[in-house]
């Protein structure tokens, strides 16, 4: 019978074993250093590199890192299958005093594991398991602010770039997928386009993208191409490195000569990437989320539950000239970018004052101090049923439709 | 007087074990034809490898005109003047004949191309060497192929040509002609180590020949002081009993009858244009006819493999005209093909393979019955002496004398009532060969044999008949054992 | 040991060996030390087995579904779409018939096997390009009802759950038992040795009165079966697929390296599944504990997925794809 079937090759499992003692060694070395604050920082399957949503809650972490003299590893899953038993490994092994979950992915996983390690503290950033757990802290971010502030400004733009080029006055963004962040991103921005109906009297076309996916530059192209072929002259980026796909679309809009337009950032400032056709990003601080929560578990501090961070936390907003610069310095530094910083910023500048105009620049301000003082709060989506309705609404000119308190006339 | 070659105890030892040479002494003198005779294994390919730099050997010394070398390649043979024909070529198809003299001429030197083709054609024609220069190689018959190659070997300044089995792929015709091209080439002060088993023709072309068995130097002798029944002997070691056939009795009633078949090839060519035979039992029917003639259809038409375009084809009087292979062999056809990748599955075992088409006999149910594969696997390898180490072990690890005893020995171990035997002997030394053919004779009494083959002596020993088809036709019916090789070689030729 | 064994032993002792050299190299080059990286690889890797156990199973179905149509002589790449719609079809189903949701997504990539292999009998159509075009049409219409038929009511990123859950090592004996089932096919049946013939050569299957279309359909059928089922046991696995679509994505084309390395024999597939595993795992853990970029573990799989499966994947090329 053994020389019917030729046998398998059973070197495998003889070097599995052998390698297993050669590693031996190794766990033998790492397990017991010295004790300090160690914090892991585990991403979704896109990982580094999108230039926003994850390098951002890497910089917060490596801030940490550096200020707060705490010791930060990185992870990043191979695919879906991993999230569970990475994280039940690593609460069971204890050695991590916080373990920060990076975006809505990690949900599922979570909510299995975190019962299973009360000892164990997480921190969900940008996503949220819908359970209050003294263990789990969940930061979400009130995209609508953000979002409503861009959308002023972006139908500013627009109007101005149809007064210089002709054409429509529209405006429009390539989305990732249909998620609650998302949602909050469509109501805040299409609030803030209908708001600059609503006080200037002029009619802004509106048009809005779901790619489905965070990590395809190829898609985020095609879609900016179709927009901005249908006449859109303001596009603002709502999907990860996705976006990075946009960016490249409407560069390439204007370089070719086939007409002008902008293109408008989120969450890290991305003006670097072309200064004189990204003018504007808006901010949602994951950084900030990342470092907070870092913050908490080295001062001991820590307090699980939900923590919604807006405007007036600094969370989320338009990113100021400095915030430009330090981004730029980043890319600059990482050669990303081979323009100055201060260069960046110079053109920034510029752009911002000439298609920003006066008029729009007040109607931001008079809305930022509404949302800041608390005058105004928005409507937040329970479900996608919800999210459709508040649109349909907004689409009508019903602004006070996505207002859970305040109104606006 | 320093012999051009000589090799002084060469041994080969291959990487797996198997000993293919023991110190092995070989000489080739200058401008002269020097025949290297064995069985297949015998070392007589290896030997010639090693002198031709593409195999290194163990142990041993080479000398070129009293100088001691190590040819590392081919090409350092090549410089020395060494060239080898292969008994399969090495020639690339989709290239023309220029093109490959160009290719293998600028491998050793530099030279431009319509230097190349200006000396093959001023040397081509003070040799009498035809060959088209143009035509693209796939489309030459293997004659013109091995001009081809002994041009290139004489463009390369080569006083050494080793032909291997050069006569295996030609027909009687062609044969005659390189036979006549080496002693024009001789005269030139060309030599030649020619390398055979076949006795004949060693008497034919050689002055010397050297007779290897089981890799040893079994002796060196002057051709025309040696008889063909001595260098048998030495040969194989043993004197070789030949097949004596009886004479059957008379034929008896009609088992096979083809009528005014057509069939066409896989490239659509026409190959058969109506043929008309018939096989009575007790009878082995030889079909005789230069490669391409139709023999080889005729033979797939029989054993189910091609559809007829048109005709009939009637087994013991029921119609078997266009059945599949099952029930073909289910009718009592047996079919051992010319190509052995055709007849085995070369990457399955000897058990495996001892039941390649009747496998559903050796299965109960869906699950095969190992046991009677192996039963039958150990019946075959015994009763036709196939060399192996394991039962178990690929067909493509045996020597191709084994695959063919193997595929060969597996038809005839079945039961079955016409037996299709196509170039049966192929690749089989003589005293397997021997035993072959009188298996096939005694098949008679089991029913009857149509033997196709390119073995001229073979067809004409072993048939009651002979049938000779020419480009798809029949063109005469011969009586086997009367006939003489002149009339088949011209009826064959289309010579009515 | 039967002296091919002793050869596929030596032959892959070797291959890992040349493995670990060139990746060391590579490591070397790219500037980060190669002794800890795979120490912590294997280590890591090896550190819960319950892990390995569950990563594997999947590997080892989606490698016979490739593993079994090339016994006879044929490319299934489709072992990434097949995967797909096992998974789909036993979200689907298992929300109503639990376990024998299992069952339908076999036999859902069954029917698409089988569709490829009957295209490629009866029309001629080659199987490597219309698995290609399928995996890619499967994978829109994946992220199309993930979205938007089987969505989460509460997460809409993601699908419903699955109707049905196994533990890591009852998946895994599940895929075991499979794989041994495959062996038993492949060598004790008729049709197996009728596959094999037909791989080993059209010529000779024609000989032997071989059905060469029947053999490849059932072969093709029988690949989806296993593919099918790789992908129902991944999304079980995960208890739902999102709109990453990061759980399927590759299962189809990994069993391909594994099957490889386990030189098209079933139980080389389970022990090379099994390997692989734990080097995906043990990346992550290079990444936690080196700070090496997540690429640099795609980097050190690939290598070695390449020069384990390099000298036995050249042996087939050279041999036109001809196994016994």
């Amino acid at each position: 019978m053994s020389s019917r079937l030729p046998l398998p090759p059973l070197a495998l499992g003889v070097l599995l074993v052998a390698l297993l003692l050669i590693g031996g060694f190794a766990v033998y070395r790492t397990a017991f250093a010295p004790r300090e604050v160690k914090v892991a920082v585990l991403f979704d399957v896109g990982g580094r590199g999108d230039l926003s949503f994850n390098d951002m809650a890497a910089l917060g972490a490596d801030r940490a890192a550096k200020e707060l003299n705490v010791k930060v590893d990185y992870l990043t899953p191979k695919d879906l299958a991993h999230f569970v038993p990475l994280l039940e490994d690593l609460s069971k092994r204890g050695e991590y005093e916080l373990l920060v979950l990076v975006g809505f992915l990690w949900i599922d996983a979570l909510d299995k594991v975190a019962d299973k390690y009360p000892q164990q503290k997480y921190a969900l950033i940008d996503a949220s398991t819908g359970k209050a757990r003294a263990n789990v802290l969940e930061v979400l971010f009130r995209e609508q602010e953000t979002g409503a502030l861009v959308g002023v400004s972006a139908a500013g733009m627009a109007r101005e770039l149809a007064r210089e080029a002709g054409g429509p006055i529209k405006v429009g963004s390539v989305a990732g997928m249909s998620i609650p962040p998302l949602w909050r991103f469509h109501i805040g921005y299409l609030f803030g386009v209908k708001y600059f109906e609503a006080k200037t009297g002029t009619k802004v076309e509106f048009a809005w993208v779901y790619t489905g996916k965070f990590d395809d530059p190829a898609a985020g192209r095609r879609a900016a191409e179709t927009m901005l072929a249908g006449g859109a002259k303001v596009l603002y980026g709502l999907a990860g490195l996705t976006h990075v796909g946009m960016f490249d679309a409407v560069i390439d809009w204007n370089a070719q000569g086939r007409g002008r337009a902008l293109a408008l950032g989120q969450d890290a400032s991305q003006e670097w990437y072309n200064a004189t056709y990204i003018p504007l990003s808006g901010s949602k601080r994951v950084d900030v989320a990342v470092y907070r929560a870092i913050e908490m578990v080295v001062k001991g501090e820590w307090k699980g539950g939900l923590s919604v961070l807006g405007l007036a936390d600094g969370g989320v907003g338009i990113w100021d000239i400095e915030g430009v610069k330090y981004f730029a310095q980043i890319a600059y530094d990482t050669k990303k970018s081979k323009v100055t910083p201060e260069r960046v910023a110079e053109i920034v500048s510029s752009q911002r004052a000439r298609y920003i105009k006066e008029d729009v620049q007040r109607l931001m301000k008079e809305l930022e101090d509404k949302i800041r003082r608390g005058e105004i709060v928005f409507k937040d989506p329970r479900d996608e049923k919800e999210y459709d309705a508040i649109i349909k609404e907004l689409e009508r000119g019903n602004l006070n439709a996505a207002l859970a308190k305040g109104s606006v006339s | 007087m320093v012999p051009l070659v000589s090799m002084k105890g060469i041994t080969k030892v291959y990487a797996d074990g198997t000993v293919a040479l023991r110190g092995v002494t070989f000489e080739l003198a200058e401008g002269e034809v020097h025949a290297l005779l064995g069985e297949n294994g015998a070392g007589k390919t290896t030997l010639m490898r090693i002198l031709y730099g593409e195999l290194r050997p163990t142990a041993g010394e080479i000398f070129v005109r009293g100088q001691s070398v190590a040819f590392r390649s081919p090409q350092e043979a090549m410089r020395r003047g060494i060239a080898m024909v292969h008994q399969n070529f090495s020639l690339v198809p989709s290239f023309t004949v220029a093109d490959n003299l160009y290719l293998a001429v600028t491998s050793v030197k530099p030279m431009r191309r319509g230097e190349v083709e200006g000396r093959a054609r001023e040397l081509g024609a003070r040799l009498g060497i035809e060959v088209p220069l143009e035509a693209r190689v796939e489309q030459l018959s293997a004659g013109m192929k091995q001009r081809a190659e002994i041009l290139k070997s004489l463009l390369l300044d080569a006083k050494i040509i080793i032909l291997d089995e050069p006569t295996s792929l030609l027909t009687p015709l062609e044969a005659r002609a390189l036979l006549g091209l080496i002693k024009e080439l001789k005269a030139q002060q060309v030599s030649f180590v020619y390398v055979t088993h076949k006795l004949r023709e060693v008497k034919e072309v050689a002055d010397r020949v050297t007779v290897l068995r089981k890799g040893a130097n079994v002796g060196t002798f002057q051709v025309s002081e040696v008889s063909e029944a001595e260098m048998a002997k030495l040969m194989v070691g043993a004197e070789v009993e030949r097949v004596r056939r009886s004479r059957s009795g008379a034929p008896g009633e009609v088992l096979l009858e083809v009528e005014d078949l057509a069939a066409r090839d896989d490239m659509g060519v026409e190959r058969l244009k109506g043929v008309t035979l018939s096989v009575r039992r007790g009878e082995v029917v030889g079909i005789a006819g230069v490669q391409g003639s139709g023999q080889k259809e005729l033979a797939e038409i029989l054993a189910g493999l091609r559809r007829p375009e048109r005709g009939k084809v009637r087994l013991g009087g029921v119609d078997v005209t266009g059945r599949s292979p099952r029930e073909m062999r289910r009718a009592g056809v047996l079919y051992s093909p010319e190509s052995r990748e055709e007849g085995l599955a070369l990457e399955m075992s000897l058990v495996e393979n001892s039941v390649l088409a009747r496998q559903g006999e050796h299965a109960s149910g869906v699950t095969m019955n190992w046991k009677s594969a192996e039963e039958r696997a150990r019946q075959i390898v015994e009763r036709f002496r196939v060399v192996f180490t394991d039962l178990w072990e690929r067909a493509r690890n045996l020597s191709g004398g084994n695959q063919q005893r193997l595929m060969v020995g597996r038809e005839l171990e079945s039961e079955g009532l016409l037996l299709i035997a196509h170039e049966p002997t192929q690749g089989l030394d003589v005293v397997s060969a021997e035993k072959v053919r009188g298996e096939i004779l005694r098949f008679r009494e089991r029913g009857a044999v149509l033997l196709i083959s390119s073995d001229l002596d073979e067809v004409l020993e072993l048939s009651d008949r002979i049938v000779v088809l020419f480009e798809g036709r029949v063109v005469g019916e011969l009586k086997g054992g009367e006939s003489d090789l002149e009339r088949l070689a011209k009826l064959m030729g289309g010579a009515l | 040991m039967s002296g091919e064994a002793l050869r596929a032993l030596s032959e892959t002792a070797l291959a890992l060996a040349a493995a670990v050299f060139v990746t060391s190299l590579l490591l070397l080059l790219l500037g980060y030390d190669p002794v800890s990286s795979l120490a912590v690889m294997f280590t890591y890797g090896l550190g819960n087995v319950e892990y390995v156990a569950a990563v594997a199973a999947p590997l080892v179905l989606s490698a016979l579904a490739f593993l079994i149509p090339l016994r006879a002589g044929l490319f299934n790449i489709g072992g990434e779409g097949q995967a797909y719609l096992g998974a789909l079809s036993f979200l689907y189903f298992s929300q109503q018939f639990g376990a024998l949701g299992l069952l339908a997504g076999g036999l859902m990539g069954a029917l698409l096997g089988g569709t490829l292999g009957a295209l490629r009998a009866f029309l001629g159509v080659n199987e490597v390009i219309a698995s290609i075009m399928t995996n890619w049409t499967l994978y829109y219409v994946t992220l199309f009802l993930v979205s938007r038929h089987l969505t989460h009511p509460e997460f809409p990123h993601r699908s419903i759950d699955v109707g049905f859950f196994l533990g890591s090592w009852t998946s895994f004996l599940l895929a075991l038992a499979l794989a041994l089932l495959a062996l038993v096919l492949l060598y004790n049946t008729l049709l197996g040795y009728e596959i094999r013939v037909l791989g080993s050569s059209r010529r000779a299957a024609a000989y032997a009165g071989i059905d060469v279309r029947r053999v490849t359909v059932l072969s093709m059928s029988i690949g989806g079966l296993f593919g099918g089922t790789a992908g129902a046991l991944k999304v079980m696995y995960v208890g739902h697929l999102d709109t990453t679509m990061s759980a399927l994505f590759g299962v189809g084309f990994l069993g391909i390296g594994v099957a490889l390395i386990g030189k098209s024999h079933p139980i080389g597939a389970v022990l090379s599944a099994a390997f692989l595993a734990s080097m995906i795992i043990g990346g992550h853990w290079v990444e936690l504990r080196l700070g090496t970029p997540p690429e640099l573990t795609d980097v050190i799989v690939g290598v070695m997925v390449l020069v384990l499966s390099a000298p036995y994947a050249l042996k087939l090329l050279q041999r036109g794809g001809r196994l016994g």
